[in-house]
């Protein structure tokens, strides 16, 4: 907990205390930064075409790393949100009736997936807003629920069937329709959206630390909480509906039961995984998690055994998620080749704990 | 700086975790070689199941069928591929009843160079895999109701079993029969894809016998029937028919309804399930007056037999809707046989003209033109099976005919 | 006015259930913090603890239902021994933990049992008539059984000890701790009670409707609900809004479908959220 700035000791303490946030806050810009690039990267990287499982293990986990970063975007304010399927559906929902109805252009499909649920996400955003800790968790919840349940009512949505053979995106004359194409498309509609994240979360990083750390001081300080908490609402709406955008692109159609509310549960469980420290950890998570479901489902009845327990086993043995501990491991490495003192050690720690 | 130089460090961490990842993505991913011989003397076929979730008893069952077959078929020393006579491996892939892993499912099993797949089965799961198997010219077996399961343009899909388009009319022309004072029907079904796709057929079928019928549906996941019946029996209805509903709903659907005093006939035109109705309900008595689409005599010879050998091969009692799916399950792998090969193709064109005689059910023939528009679906005589007072009796009803 | 009694009674049975099921919820919410994404595994192995009991070693249903309860008190014992009490504070890892837990116990027992309906009957199956409405005897069992349960927890929670230990570390596990008193201790015994009572649920109820594994997912949506409307840690909140949740079930679904009733309910409770934050009796939840 920050302390209050009362004598030239706690100044000295709080200058370091500065400094040490500073240091966090480059460390997450970079990673940012590191991973738009090599999403960029992987744009631009030959992929062999006809191994169909690298490229559609590589589309699954692309399809919902949008979903991940929903997630992590309300995480890094310590909330769970459970809700992210039902901004998926608005934004493949809406972006299928656009490609069905009005135009397929693909611009104009990643614009409609990213500002529609962005829009719907403001009232469920307010009513949210008073709501903390793991109680915001399982409302968001209920309003997957209530968005799941509005789609099967709906005539105009397919009720049950969902919207079927909806078309592929063009770009110009280019129809986006065979699976390296996909994949790309979806590395770009990545792209957006860790932009989008990465650019709300370092404009608004300070008074994201703060937040996090004490709202109540935080707001003691003059600083209000509810703008941040609404624009990340939004900003995570913005990044799941591109990724409902890509789940119905893939399957070419926008049913209900792509985006079912447990499934919410998944894509937490990518960031938890993956790490919640920064960028990172969700893209690793997601990676990580899509490959190895792949794998389990091999094994048939034990498949969500197996799933089971290696959440269980990253839950208690991995804590903050594979990033931390990769990073704590190569940190032990750095130490045992130059004996850190003891104190800069404990001062590390205490980073950590705020990290 | 120091602080970049870790910050450069970590990223570089990451960044190569992430890339190792990237390459673990990519192990197992071999491309396939169309229609050659065996590789390492084992031949494979996929099963795209849904093995877990809430259609684990079809899938499982489905999966037993196959399963079984392969096992027979290995025992009496493998089949002929490309001039080699190959052991059958079945590789599996769990979809949990959802189409992105239907999807992902069979693009794994295409990259791991199957081109025969056993499965997918719920209508959603086969939406999402049917352009991805034809472009890559994959064969695959469902058993979805859904009205676009089955057409000329997809002629390397195949459906295991009889679907409702052909097993509804002739249902419903009994019911006619059999109950001649009924002229309602209500049909209760799971909001859900599967649940609506045979609810349109069976209106229609009940409709064409002369016995007005309206559809209750009601959301996955209810437990307590309670309301939902009392609404129900509001509208007087002489028969109750629960069509696709899954086995555990149905027998709650049943309980509740005999607890309300519903004395009338509850019926079932939709999937073989009654064996796990009965089980839940607890006994055939409990059913009271119960009529149901009887896609094989549980009690006859030939499937006490495949009962007892399956058992003993496997060490634990099948799942009965695997008998229903076992003869699919053989001609599949006697089609790869006769063709010696696993282009689907070639598959595809030797299984829809193969002559049907299945040891377990009978003779049966591809069908469903009239429907579908082609006859790649299998078509068997079934019964109109009847409950009274715990005792059952089948009625023979013919579907092979036309 | 008959489908209204018929209503009411469905109703108040439906809430009896939910509300045995939403306590166990809450209590754990309350006393460590913890979303157990694994209570309705707790429901689901109550139902076939007391199956296995009763078909395979053949016990009479009613020591078969308490010692299946016992047992799943156990099992909810040592988890929070294994599982969460390692990681307690961390609220995403308890989170990711029992959903873990959850994942196994639903593949565990789909392969123990079978993915299909097990037969179980609930041991009394008369029914009585009132007027054209019918009450099925079962259901009135499960009602009094229900609330004879809320009223021991109530007791157990208000009246021992024991139980003022563990709303004190409910209300700030601080001052509690300062106090002396162990959460170590006292959070096993949460869950326990928490999976003890859950199991009471499912092994009354499943025996009635049907036991097969998807019954742990729907138990568990339920219970979120419930507790999100009672609010959260607060037990008689959660009790009230069961049976709210339950005649507002049992009234829609007699007069309207069962989708739109869902609906409704949802975004009724929605709406109440932005009136009342904190439920129908939360207190200002603690910050998780």
């Amino acid at each position: 907990m920050p302390r209050l700035l009362s004598s030239p000791a706690s100044l000295a303490v709080s200058g370091r205390h500065e400094r040490q946030a500073g240091r966090r806050l480059d460390r997450r810009l970079t990673m940012e930064l590191g991973v738009i690039s090599l999403l960029v990267g992987l744009l631009f990287l030959p992929l062999p075409a006809e191994n169909l499982q690298l490229i559609s293990q590589m589309n699954q986990a692309v399809m919902v790393l949008g979903a991940a970063l929903a997630v992590y975007v309300m995480l890094r304010l310590n909330l769970l949100h459970f809700g992210v399927p039902a901004f998926m559906a608005v934004g493949g929902y809406s972006s299928a009736l656009v490609a069905i109805h009005i135009t397929d252009n693909v611009v104009a499909l990643v614009a409609v997936s990213l500002v529609v649920p962005a829009l719907v996400a403001v009232p469920f955003g307010l009513i949210t807003l008073r709501l903390r800790g793991t109680y915001f968790a399982l409302v968001t919840f209920l309003i997957g629920q209530v968005v799941h349940l509005a789609i099967l009512a709906s005539d105009r949505l397919g009720r049950t069937d969902g919207l079927t053979g909806v078309p592929a995106p063009t770009w110009g004359d280019v129809v986006m329709g065979d699976a390296l194409t996909t994949f790309r498309l979806g590395l770009v509609v990545c792209i957006l959206s860790a932009l989008l994240v990465a650019g709300f979360m370092s404009v608004n990083s300070r008074r994201i630390d703060s937040l996090r750390s004490n709202e109540v001081l935080a707001a003691s300080l003059g600083l209000r909480g509810w703008p941040i908490r609404l624009g990340s609402f939004v900003v995570s709406a913005a990044a799941a509906g591109a990724s409902g955008f890509l789940v119905v692109n893939t399957l070419t159609t926008a049913h209900p039961s792509s985006f079912a509310t447990l499934s919410g549960v998944n894509y937490v469980a990518y960031v938890v995984v993956g790490g919640a420290a920064s960028i990172v950890g969700p893209l690793v998570g997601t990676v990580a998690l899509v490959f190895l479901v792949a794998q389990f489902a091999s094994e048939g009845v034990y498949a969500s055994a197996l799933l089971g327990g290696l959440l269980i086993f990253t839950s208690l043995f991995l804590r903050g998620g594979l990033t931390s501990t990769v990073r704590r491991i190569a940190e032990w490495l750095r130490d045992r080749r130059t004996p850190v003192p003891r104190a800069s050690r404990q001062r590390r720690a205490v980073d950590e704990g705020q990290s | 700086m120091h602080v970049r130089r870790q910050s450069v460090r970590n990223t570089a961490a990451t960044a190569a975790a992430v890339m190792a990842l990237s390459a673990l993505v990519a192990c197992g991913g071999s491309t396939s070689s169309a229609g050659a011989a065996c590789l390492d003397g084992k031949v494979k076929i996929g099963a795209l199941l849904p093995l877990s979730g809430p259609a684990a008893g079809f899938g499982q069952g489905t999966h037993q069928a196959m399963q079984f077959a392969v096992a027979e078929a290995n025992d009496a020393g493998g089949i002929d591929v490309g001039g080699e006579t190959c052991d059958v491996e079945l590789v599996d892939y769990d979809t949990k009843g959802t189409a992105e892993q239907a999807s992902t499912g069979m693009n794994k099993l295409i990259s791991q160079g199957t081109k025969i797949v056993w499965g997918p089965q719920l209508s959603q799961e086969v939406t999402s895999v049917q352009q991805i198997a034809q472009r890559n010219k994959v064969l695959f077996v469902h058993s979805s109701y859904a009205v676009n399961g089955l057409s000329p343009e997809m002629p390397l899909v195949f459906a295991m079993a009889t679907t409702a388009s052909s097993f509804a009319g002739p249902m419903a022309d009994w019911v006619s029969t059999t109950y001649p004072d009924v002229s309602k029907v209500a049909i209760v079904i799971p909001d859900n894809q599967g649940g609506q796709d045979t609810a349109k057929i069976d209106k229609e079928a009940y409709s064409d016998a002369g016995i007005e019928a309206e559809v209750s549906a009601f959301p996955e996941g209810t437990a307590d029937f309670a309301p939902f019946i009392g609404r129900l029996l509001r509208s007087g209805p002489g028969i109750i028919d629960v069509a696709s509903t899954p086995p555990g709903d149905a027998a709650v659907i049943i309980k509740q309804l005999r607890q309300a005093g519903f004395d009338g006939p509850i019926g079932r035109i939709g999937g073989e399930a009654t064996s796990a109705i009965i089980k839940a309900v607890g006994s055939a008595e409990g059913l009271g007056e119960f009529f149901y689409y009887a896609a094989l005599d549980v009690n006859s010879e030939p499937i006490k037999t495949y009962f007892a050998q399956f058992e003993k091969k496997f060490d634990k009692e099948p799942l009965p809707v695997s008998a229903q799916v076992l003869p699919v399950a053989r001609l599949l792998l006697r089609a790869i046989d006769e063709a010696d090969s696993t282009d689907a193709e070639e598959v595809a064109e030797v299984l829809e003209n193969m002559e049907i005689d299945d040891p377990t059910m009978g003779t049966a023939v591809w069908g469903g033109e009239d429907f579908y528009g082609i006859d790649h679906e299998f078509i068997v005589d079934f019964f109109a099976g009847r409950y009274r007072d715990g005792e059952l009796t089948l009625t023979p009803l013919d579907a092979t005919d036309g | 006015m008959d489908t209204l009694i018929q209503a009411l009674i469905n109703g108040t049975a439906l809430g009896a259930q939910y509300a045995m099921l939403a306590l166990g919820f809450s209590l754990v919410f309350g006393v460590l913090g913890v979303i157990n994404l694994a209570h309705g595994g707790f429901y689901m192995l109550g139902g076939y603890f007391t199956y296995s009991l009763t078909s395979g070693v053949g016990l009479p249903f009613v020591p078969a239902l308490i010692l299946g309860v016992l047992g799943v008190a156990l099992v909810g014992y040592l988890v929070e021994l294994v599982l969460i009490e390692p990681i307690v504070d961390d609220h995403e890892g308890t989170l990711i933990v029992s959903l873990g837990f959850f994942l196994v116990v639903i593949a565990a027992v789909t392969v123990a049992y079978g993915p299909e309906a097990v037969p179980i009957e609930f041991p009394v199956s008369s029914v009585l008539r009132v007027g054209d409405a019918y009450l099925p005897v079962a259901r009135l069992i499960v009602i009094a059984v229900a609330a004879l349960a809320v009223l021991i927890l109530w007791m157990v929670l208000f009246r021992t000890r024991h139980g003022v230990a563990l709303r004190a570390l409910a209300e700030n596990r601080e001052v509690a701790s300062i106090q002396g008193l162990r959460p170590r201790v006292y959070f096993p015994v949460a869950v326990a009670l928490s999976a003890g009572l859950a199991a009471l649920a499912g092994g009354l109820v499943l025996p009635i409707f049907t036991l097969e594994p998807p019954v742990a997912e729907v138990a568990l949506m339920t219970s979120f609900i419930i507790v999100v409307l009672g609010g959260l840690g607060s037990l008689l909140g959660a009790a009230v809004a069961a049976l709210a949740v339950g005649l507002v079930e049992a009234i829609g679904g007699a007069y309207l479908d069962g989708s739109t009733t869902k609906l409704l309910l949802f975004s009724g409770v929605l709406l109440l959220l932005l009136l009342r934050p904190s439920g129908i009796a939360g207190r200002s939840v603690r910050d998780a």
